[in-house]
């Protein structure tokens, strides 16, 4: 399902919002956050003979360091992220045999959001990311074995619920562009 | 004779004639902390009383269709059954329809689309008192036979009494409740297929093994303005066949921890002559603004398969966010995991929801989701499965 027109309206919406104050000091704010972080992959197996599609799951975990900066209500968010964690490849396609479980990943991603304070402990955010990220799936008994994009981009929602002067919870929301479909991912920042 | 038609009287009287809702423990951020200010059921859902008809008119639900020389104070006036035709103190009538238009896979091939009727309810709250310290509540509803949930029939084919019970106030903070009422424990979301209901033993279903929400029993509340207990003793409900007649008890406890803050901890336990099942959960609600709220649950499920002995250990949790947007119209954000057993092979499935939560007008409530739904198991890797609902709720 592409939500790509979906967040087209929400960055058009976002960019409309009315800030309160025309003029006035910005509010900058450093966030170092950690999250549960999944999206899935299509994934390519090739046995020599014949080509089957099937599906990769990715779950782990994310640490990002964020800057935010906000003019009245409406801002801007850039976070750079490390990630890790294990996928897993396999198991619902027909036609080649091939499941492969805990396979390890890495990943670097960096993060453009435009925000929008609803209230002061509400922020609705939403905006592009790009993401690398590198995963060597065992071959087993296939010639090749392909998922995703190791470089990727897509879109994200955020909300941001700010539970106390420095802590947040945050809920990822989004598409990704090539050869993979939703990410979300669930966290905790801690804001300087 | 007499008794049929005086039954058949109470009903048709109510039936013409109390608005009833589900339970809403995210309203914590309207400063409302105890489900007892809204509910006559004070463990929350069922029908409301005045307070909570006329709160819900006048400060949660929009006011659009209403003259800005209307005050809210004379809209809460009309949030009677009768709108503002005051009826006798001791009788206030309810009616309730809940429908959900449910499209699975969207946009592939394997696309379908199915109109439920959840609930469809009409019943009667009647004080004893002025001051209702006695009181009594039934509801009469369809709830489709154990063979045809899920099928999506429409209109009345088994009406069965849904829930009755009598309320005693004892001194200033205690309640018993005794009769056919929703069992205790943890957070009463209003959505009965969610991770955090379903798996537990609250659906609307007879005959599951792992139980239905509503029990005849006794429950005792204890309700103090920063905290509260409740304690539950059930015995079954009375259209489960015998095989499925849970019996049991549970308890739940909360504690306020700051404004519009609070921690919970719920325990059940109930046995069937099918399964055993033990229940544990600890929760939080958070008032953020006015309108805008999250709330969290997160617990433990013992099955204990009866004759085989096989037990199941695993665990759920539910994150649900209520985003205000203008009154009566909220964003909503839920997310929810359920995993069966504690075993890497056994799938941890998520379901996160994104959509609209909205009381247009008073007496109704509006739902939109969008659904994404993902399972992680070292056995398989599948693509996500995706659902598009929308909900309309009618209460009178």
């Amino acid at each position: 399902m592409s939500l790509y027109n979906l967040f087209t309206v929400l960055f058009i919406t976002l960019l409309s919002l009315p800030a309160v104050q025309a003029q006035s000091k910005p509010v900058e704010l450093t966030t170092v956050s950690v999250s549960y972080i999944s999206w899935v992959e299509m994934m390519t197996l090739d046995n020599g003979t014949i080509v089957d599609e099937a599906f990769a799951n990715f779950y782990g975990t994310a640490i990002s360091y964020e800057r935010e900066k906000y003019h009245n209500r409406k801002g801007t968010l850039v976070s750079a992220s490390a990630l890790f964690g294990q996928a897993n490849g396999g198991g619902s396609q027909t036609l080649i045999t091939y499941q492969k479980a805990y396979q390890t990943w890495f990943a670097g991603k960096f993060d453009y959001k435009f925000a929008y304070r609803v209230s002061p402990q509400v922020t609705v955010a939403a905006g592009p990311f790009v993401m690398y990220r590198n995963i060597s799936w065992n071959k087993l008994t296939v010639q090749e074995v392909k998922s995703g994009a190791d470089l990727n981009m897509g879109a994200l929602l955020d909300l941001r619920l700010r539970f106390s002067p420095t802590w947040e919870l945050q809920q990822t929301f989004g598409t990704m562009a090539f050869k993979a479909s939703t990410m979300w991912s669930l966290g905790l920042g801690y804001k300087f | 004779m007499l008794i049929r038609s005086i039954s058949f009287a109470l009903i048709l009287a109510t039936f013409a004639f109390s608005l009833q809702s589900q339970a809403y423990p995210q309203f914590i951020s309207y400063g409302y902390s105890s489900c007892l200010t809204c509910h006559v059921n004070g463990q929350g859902s069922g029908p409301l009383n005045d307070y909570g008809r006329a709160l819900w008119s006048a400060e949660i639900a929009a006011r659009s269709i209403y003259p800005n020389s209307m005050s809210d104070e004379d809209v809460a006036t009309q949030s009677g059954f009768l709108g503002s035709v005051e009826l006798p103190w001791w009788v206030r009538p309810h009616v309730k329809y809940r429908g959900i238009n449910v499209v699975r896979n969207p946009t592939s091939n394997a696309r379908v689309n199915k109109y439920y009727q959840m609930q469809a309810d009409f019943g009667s709250t009647f004080q004893f008192d002025p001051a209702g310290r006695y009181t009594a509540v039934v509801t009469y509803g369809n709830v489709p036979a154990p063979q045809n949930y899920g099928a999506g029939q429409s209109g009345f084919q088994r009406v069965i009494a849904r829930e009755y019970f009598a309320r005693v106030q004892i001194g200033k903070t205690y309640w018993l409740y005794a009769g056919l009422l929703e069992k205790v424990f943890g957070l009463r979301n209003i959505d009965h297929t969610s991770y955090q209901r379903a798996y537990q033993g609250f659906t609307v279903r007879n005959d599951t093994a792992d139980g239905i929400s509503h029990s005849q029993g006794l429950v005792l509340h204890k309700v103090e303005s920063n905290w509260e207990v409740a304690a539950n003793y059930f015995i079954g409900n009375p259209y489960d066949s015998k095989p499925f007649k849970q019996k049991g008890y549970s308890a739940m406890g909360e504690y306020e921890v700051g404004e519009n803050r609070r921690v919970g901890a719920s325990y059940l336990t109930a046995a069937s002559d099918i399964q055993d099942k033990n229940l544990m959960a600890v929760h939080y609600r958070h008032g953020l603004s006015k309108g805008s709220s999250f709330m969290f649950e997160y617990g433990l499920i013992d099955d204990v398969a009866k004759g085989t002995g096989v037990k199941t250990s695993g665990s759920y949790n539910l994150l649900e966010s209520l985003i205000l947007i203008t009154r009566g119209y909220h964003f909503k954000l839920n997310v929810e995991r359920h995993n069966k057993e504690f075993k890497p092979s056994e799938p941890d499935k998520w379901k996160w929801s994104v959509g609209v939560l909205a009381f247009p007008m008073p007496r109704f409530e509006f739902r939109a989701e969008l659904i994404n739904m993902r399972q992680l198991s070292n056995q398989r890797a599948g693509d996500d499965a995706w659902a598009a609902q929308g909900q309309i709720h009618v209460s009178l």
